[in-house]
C-alpha cells in the first residue's frame, strides 16, 4: 500500500509542479523574463534526457548536447525556409547560402519546407544517431570510460562537420533570422506567453511520459543494468538493445528540447552542441540528483536560473562557472546522489 | 614521392605532439586508473607558464623547461592529494571530478590573466628550416620530435629500469598487495600523477609558439589524447607510441586532401570504428578477469 | 562412463587459454538431467572457468559445448541464458540500489524484449509470484529493503532466487555457501534439495561438509583437467585426489 501511495504522490507532485508553472505568466508579464524562464525549463528537459541515460541506465553520455543541437538545427531549418524574402536572399535561399555562392537548395534541406517534417526530423535524427551510437558502443561491449569518451568524440564529429560545411549549415554563425513558429492560426511569439505555454505544455508531456517509462518494467531493467549489467545479461536480457533504447529515448527528449530552444531563442548555433553545454548538463544532473528525473530537472532549473538572474557580465559569468566547478567537485566527492540525496529518499 | 615524404614528416610532427600529451595521460590512466579529463588544461597551464616565464621574466625556452615541469608537477601533486585520492574506489567518478578541475583551471586563467589570445615566438635559433630528405623541415618541429622521443625513452627507462618503476608496476597490477610488501602506494600514485601532468605541461610549452595561447586550447587536445590512449590500449607504452603514430600520420594524410577540420572528424570516426572491433585497444593482452 | 548422448550438458575437449596459461585444458565433462553434480578441486583448478564457459562468460578456444542437444559453444550469454542456463556467481551479484522486490521483478520469468517491457507495469500476479519465491529463500520480510542492506547470506539467497525465477533447466552455482554461517548453510542445503527435484545443478564448492550432504556425483578438477569423477566415497579414496587436493584424512578434512 505504501508503494502505491508513493507512486500516486509522485504523479501528484509532478502535476502540482506543472500546474504552478502554467500559472507563471499570470504573475510575470515581462516578455523578456518569460522568455528566459522558458529557456530554464528547456534546460530542465535537457537534464531529464541525461538523467534517463546516465542516472537510470548508467550511460555517461558526455556528448549529450549533440541531440539537443540536432533538434535545434532541424527546427531552425524549417523556420528558416518560412522566413520572408527580406531575410532569405534571392530565390528563397537562406542568406548564408547566397553568401557562399550556392545556386540551389541542397537536397537535404528540401524536406524541411514542411514544418511537420522538421518536427519529425527533430526527434528522428537524434534517435537515428542514438541507434548508430548504440550499435557501435554497446555492440562492442565498451566499458564506462570508453562510452564516455566515444560519446564525447561523436558529438565533436557532428560539431566539426557542421562548422566545416558552412555553406550548407551556416557554419560558426549558425542559422539566424528565423520566422516565428506558426501552426495553423497560432503564432508562437518567442517573447510572448504563447511560446511559454508551448514550452510548459511540452514539458508537462515529457515529464509525465518519462515518469511512466521509469515506472515500467523496462525502466526497472535500465536501473538493473546500471547496477550490474552482467547479471541482467545472465537473466536473458539483450543488454545492448536496452542501453540503445535508453539512449534513443534520451535522444528524443534532447531533440524536443532543442527544437523548443530554437523557437525561444530564434536561432540555432553550433554552441548548442558544444562541450561546454554537455558538461553543464552533467553538472546539473550531478547537483540535482542524476538518479531522479525530477531532481535533475530542478538541478538544471536552479543553476540556470541562478546564473541568468544574477548577472550578464562576462566577469560574473566566468566567476560563476568557476564556482560551479567547485560545487561540482564537492558534489562528486561528498554528494553522489545530489541534492535529492539530502532531501528525499523516494522522490523520483 | 616528394608528396609522401612531406606528408610523412608533417605527420611525424603531429605524432610527436600527440605523444607528449598522451604519454602523461596514458601513464596516469594505466597506473592509477584515473581518467584525467583536466589533462588538456595542464597542457594549457604549461603554455601559460611558458609565456609568463618568457615574456614576464625573460627566460628562454630551454631554460624554462625544468621550472615549467616542476611547477605543474607540484600542482598535479596537490590536486591528487586533495581531490583524486578520495576517488580510487570509484574510478569512473574521476572523469567528473577531473573535468571540474579542468573547468576551475580554465576559469582561473581567464580571471587572472584574461581570455585574449597570447602569443609566443619560436626561439630565434630554431626559427629557420633545414633540409631533410629533400624537404624543408622546420628546425623547431624537429626539435619537438626529438624531445618527444627523449621523454618517451626517459619514461620507459624510469618505468622498466628503475626501482621506482618497479614499485609503479607492482602498484599498477595490484595496489593492495604491493602495499603489503611495503610499497607506499599513495606516494607512487601521487608521483605518477605529478609526472603525467608535468609532461603535459611541457607539451603545452612547446606547442605554444606554434599556434596561439588561449584558456580553452586544452579542450582541443583532450579528445585527441584520449583517442590515442584508448586506441593504443591502456597497458602499453609502446601502444601509446604506436597509436600516436597511427593517428598522427592518418591526420596528416587526410588533411592533405581536405582540411584540418574534416581530417579531425574522420580520424575520430575511424578510431571509433576500430574500437568497435577491438574494444580493448590495439595492443592489449587478454587477462583472466 | 555415462552415455554422452543422454547428458543434459556435455563439454568436449574445451580449452581456455589466458595468454599462454591454460586455465582449462582438454576438458571433458558431462552431467545428466536431474543430477546435482559437485565440481571440486584446489584453487586455480579451473572450476569457475568451466562455469564461465558453459554460461558464455568466457569463450572456449577449442572443443564444443552441447546443451540439450544444441551446440551452444561461444554463443552470447543472454542467448545461452534463454536456452535454460542459469548462473550464480562467486561474488554475489544482485542489483544493489533496487529493493528485493524490484530485484525479483526484474528476474521474473516473463517477456524479455524491450518493447514488451516498456508497457508492462507491476501487478498483483507479479506480487504473488514474488511473494512465493521470497518465501522459498527466506526473504519474505525484506521485500522493501534495498539489496545493498542485506546480509551476506541473504544476498546469496537473493541471487539464487533471481536465478531460480527464470526456471532454467540447468543451474550453475559458484560457491553458494561462501561466507555463510552454519545455519545459513543448512538452509541452503534444504533449498538445494527442493531444487534438485526439478532442475539440474552443477555446484562448485569448497565446503566438503556441504558437498557430502547434497552431492550425488562429484567431479574433481586439477590444473584445468578432470582428475576424477564418481560418488563421494570413491573420490575420498582415490589416490590421485588425495595427493592433489584432499590430503590423507578424507573428505571432511579438505
Amino acid at each position: 500500500m505504501m508503494k502505491i501511495n508513493i507512486i500516486k504522490n509522485q504523479f501528484f507532485l509532478y502535476g502540482v509542479f506543472c500546474f504552478v508553472l502554467f500559472l507563471f505568466p499570470l504573475f510575470i508579464d515581462d516578455p523578456f523574463y518569460l522568455n528566459k524562464t522558458s529557456t530554464y525549463i528547456i534546460f530542465g528537459l535537457l537534464a531529464v534526457s541525461l538523467s534517463l541515460s546516465w542516472g537510470y541506465t548508467g550511460i555517461l553520455n558526455l556528448g549529450n548536447a549533440v541531440f539537443f543541437g540536432l533538434g535545434s538545427y532541424c527546427m531552425a531549418m524549417s523556420l528558416k525556409l518560412k522566413t520572408d524574402s527580406i531575410h532569405t536572399g534571392s530565390g528563397g535561399l537562406p542568406d548564408f547560402m547566397v553568401w557562399n555562392n550556392i545556386k540551389e537548395l541542397p537536397w537535404f534541406w528540401e524536406p524541411f519546407y514542411s514544418l511537420s517534417f522538421g518536427i519529425f526530423a527533430g526527434i528522428a535524427i537524434p534517435v537515428i544517431l542514438a541507434i548508430i551510437l548504440g550499435y557501435f558502443i554497446f555492440g562492442g561491449r565498451a566499458a564506462g570510460v570508453y562510452v564516455a569518451i566515444i560519446t564525447l568524440a561523436s558529438m565533436i564529429v557532428v560539431y566539426l562537420l557542421i562548422m566545416d560545411q558552412q555553406a550548407y549549415t551556416g557554419g560558426f554563425n549558425g542559422i539566424t533570422d528565423l520566422s516565428s513558429l506558426k501552426v495553423g492560426n497560432l503564432e508562437f511569439d518567442a517573447y510572448g506567453p504563447s511560446a511559454y505555454y508551448l514550452v510548459v505544455s511540452v514539458m508537462t508531456l515529457v515529464l509525465f511520459l518519462t515518469l511512466i517509462i521509469t515506472k515500467s518494467r523496462a525502466g526497472l531493467i535500465f536501473q538493473a543494468i546500471r547496477d550490474d549489467e552482467n547479471r541482467v545479461r545472465f537473466l536473458g536480457y539483450n543488454v545492448g538493445v536496452y542501453k540503445t533504447a535508453s539512449l534513443c529515448i534520451s535522444a528524443g527528449i534532447g531533440g524536443v528540447a532543442g527544437m523548443l530552444y530554437t523557437i525561444v531563442m530564434e536561432f540555432a548555433s553550433p554552441t548548442f552542441m558544444s562541450i561546454t553545454l554537455s558538461l553543464s548538463v552533467v553538472i546539473w544532473c550531478a547537483v540535482g540528483g542524476r538518479q531522479s528525473i525530477f531532481g535533475s530537472f530542478i538541478g538544471a532549473l536552479i543553476i540556470t536560473s541562478g546564473q541568468g538572474s544574477l548577472s550578464e557580465s562576462e566577469t560574473f559569468l566566468h566567476t560563476w562557472t568557476l564556482i560551479m566547478g567547485f560545487i561540482f567537485i564537492l558534489t562528486v566527492l561528498f554528494l553522489p546522489k545530489g541534492l535529492v540525496g539530502i532531501f528525499a529518499k523516494k522522490i523520483k | 614521392m616528394d608528396f609522401f615524404i612531406s606528408q610523412f614528416i608533417s605527420g611525424l610532427s603531429i605524432t610527436s605532439i600527440l605523444l607528449m600529451i598522451a604519454l602523461g595521460l596514458a601513464i596516469i590512466y594505466g597506473t592509477t586508473g584515473v581518467i584525467n579529463m583536466a589533462h588538456g588544461e595542464f597542457v594549457m597551464i604549461g603554455a601559460y607558464t611558458s609565456w609568463f616565464l618568457q615574456i614576464k621574466l625573460g627566460m628562454g625556452l630551454i631554460a624554462s623547461i625544468i621550472p615549467i615541469f616542476l611547477i605543474t608537477a607540484a600542482m598535479g601533486f596537490l590536486i591528487e592529494r586533495l581531490i583524486i585520492r578520495h576517488l580510487y574506489n570509484r574510478l569512473l567518478d574521476t572523469i567528473l571530478a577531473t573535468w571540474g578541475i579542468g573547468v576551475i583551471l580554465q576559469q582561473f586563467i581567464r580571471l587572472s590573466v584574461g581570455s585574449e589570445l597570447k602569443y609566443l615566438e619560436i626561439p630565434p635559433y630554431m626559427a629557420e628550416s633545414m633540409s631533410l630528405f629533400g624537404q624543408q623541415v622546420s628546425i623547431y618541429r624537429a626539435f619537438i620530435f626529438l624531445f618527444a622521443i627523449t621523454i618517451f625513452i626517459l619514461a620507459w627507462f624510469i618505468i622498466f629500469k628503475t626501482k621506482f618503476g618497479m614499485k609503479l608496476r607492482a602498484v599498477t597490477q595490484n595496489k593492495d598487495i604491493a602495499s603489503c610488501f611495503g610499497v607506499n602506494s599513495g606516494a607512487v600514485y601521487s608521483a605518477t600523477f605529478a609526472f603525467g601532468t608535468g609532461i603535459a605541461a611541457l607539451a603545452g610549452a612547446f606547442i605554444a609558439p606554434l599556434k596561439s595561447i588561449s584558456p580553452d586550447m586544452g579542450t582541443n587536445y583532450i579528445i585527441d589524447a584520449f583517442m590515442v590512449v584508448v586506441l593504443g590500449g591502456v597497458e602499453s607504452l609502446i601502444g601509446t607510441a604506436a597509436s600516436s603514430f597511427i593517428i598522427g600520420e592518418t591526420s596528416s594524410f587526410i588533411a592533405s586532401f581536405s582540411n584540418d577540420t574534416l581530417a579531425k572528424a574522420l580520424v575520430l570516426v575511424i578510431t571509433i570504428l576500430i574500437l568497435r572491433i577491438k574494444p580493448q585497444g590495439l595492443f592489449t593482452r587478454k587477462i583472466r578477469s | 562412463m555415462q552415455n554422452l548422448k543422454e547428458n543434459l550438458i556435455q563439454l568436449n575437449s574445451v580449452e581456455v587459454n589466458f595468454d599462454g596459461f591454460k586455465a582449462v585444458n582438454e576438458f571433458n565433462f558431462g552431467v545428466k538431467a536431474g543430477e546435482l553434480r559437485c565440481l571440486i578441486g584446489p584453487n586455480g583448478a579451473g572450476k569457475t572457468t568451466v562455469l564461465d564457459i558453459i554460461c558464455g562468460k568466457t569463450k572456449s578456444s577449442k572443443g564444443n559445448i552441447i546443451f540439450n542437444g544444441e551446440d551452444i559453444t561461444n554463443k552470447e550469454e543472454f542467448l545461452i541464458s534463454r536456452k535454460g542456463v542459469g548462473r550464480k556467481f562467486q561474488i554475489p551479484s544482485v542489483f544493489k540500489e533496487l529493493t528485493v522486490k524490484e530485484n525479483l521483478y526484474v528476474a521474473l520469468n516473463s517477456s524479455l524484449g524491450f518493447f514488451n517491457n516498456i508497457i508492462k507495469f507491476f501487478n498483483s500476479t507479479d506480487q504473488e509470484k514474488i511473494n512465493n519465491i521470497a518465501e522459498l529463500v527466506g526473504l519474505k520480510n525484506d521485500l522493501k529493503k534495498q539489496a545493498q542492506f542485506l546480509s551476506h547470506g541473504q544476498t546469496q539467497w537473493l541471487e539464487i532466487a533471481l536465478v531460480v525465477l527464470k526456471d532454467p533447466a540447468l543451474i550453475l552455482m559458484d560457491e553458494p555457501t561462501a561466507g555463510m554461517t552454519n545455519y545459513e548453510t543448512s538452509q541452503t542445503v534444504e533449498l538445494f534439495s527442493k531444487l534438485k527435484e526439478t532442475h539440474t545443478l552443477i555446484v562448485v564448492e569448497h565446503d566438503m561438509g556441504f558437498v557430502k550432504e547434497i552431492g550425488d556425483i562429484v567431479s574433481v578438477m586439477h590444473e584445468g583437467k578432470l582428475l576424477a569423477e564418481g560418488k563421494i566415497k570413491e573420490i575420498e579414496n582415490d589416490a590421485k585426489v588425495k595427493e592433489a587436493y584432499l590430503g590423507n584424512k578424507g573428505i571432511t578434512n579438505a
